[in-house]
């Protein structure tokens, strides 16, 4: 599948978990894995916060969802919401 | 406390201390999958040798020290793991911290995690060990011979 189309699927299923958390939106994008292997990475756009346990329940019913049209990639869902904080900006260290 | 209780105390101090310090929450999400990780051999080495007098054993050692960091992924993405719905969620946890890991300690890029995506990591550690303790015995018994013994059927 691509991007597109499994972008159709998890759409619906994070706007219908995270609705009250105020779902904005959602970018995936596919990668390489530490392992070599090529995954998907969801992150749902989000006003509020969401408990870890329900990111995996969304996650769960992301992949049952995509393994029925075929998808096994592995998804890994990321949860943003805007606090206005960047990544490591304040530390000063360089790698 | 166990030793992996002590290593997610030390991710949550080190993430505390380390705020605004992009190699100390480096350490810290490091460091939370390490305590999952001994989490899960002291569970498969319990289930396989079990009784405190066990503890002790150069077998237990063996048991203990047999789980791989390598087969986690594939083992906890098919079956018999993802056929339980309590080691499925387990699974989803500890895949993505372990993937964190090698982010933590290899990659080179500067931005790599907030406070707040920090702390999410650590909770994800703490959920996995509070997910373990609440494991019945047959899925415990699944979970140890399943991430210690290839099956070669």
């Amino acid at each position: 599948m691509n991007l597109s189309q499994i972008n159709e699927i998890v759409t619906p299923i994070l706007e219908h978990r995270f609705h009250a958390n105020g779902f904005r939106g959602s970018d995936i994008s596919s990668e390489e894995d530490f392992d070599g292997e090529i995954v998907l990475r969801v992150t749902a756009h989000i006003e509020k916060p969401v408990e870890v346990m329900d990111r995996v329940d969304a996650t769960l019913e992301i992949q049952d969802a995509l393994e029925q049209k075929g998808e096994s990639r592995t998804v890994y869902l990321e949860v943003e919401t805007d606090n206005g904080e960047k990544p490591d900006t304040l530390s000063g260290e360089e790698i | 406390m166990t030793m992996a209780e002590r290593l997610l105390w030390l991710a949550e101090k080190t993430a505390e201390m380390g705020a605004y310090s992009l190699t100390l929450k480096r350490r810290a999400v490091s460091t939370a999958y390490y305590a999952v990780f001994h989490a899960l051999a002291s569970l498969c080495a319990n289930e396989l040798l079990p009784g405190e007098r066990a503890k002790d054993s150069k077998e237990y050692e063996r048991v203990y020290r047999a789980l791989e960091h390598g087969s986690l992924k594939h083992e906890f993405t098919k079956s018999p793991l993802k056929d339980h719905r309590r080691l499925r969620e387990i699974g989803v946890l500890v895949v993505k911290l372990q993937s964190e890991r090698h982010n933590s300690d290899y990659m080179p890029t500067r931005r790599l995690y907030t406070k707040k995506t920090c702390a999410e990591h650590l909770a994800s550690a703490k959920l996995v060990m509070t997910l373990l303790d609440t494991l019945n015995e047959e899925e415990r018994r699944v979970l140890a011979v399943s991430l210690l013994f290839k099956n070669r059927a």
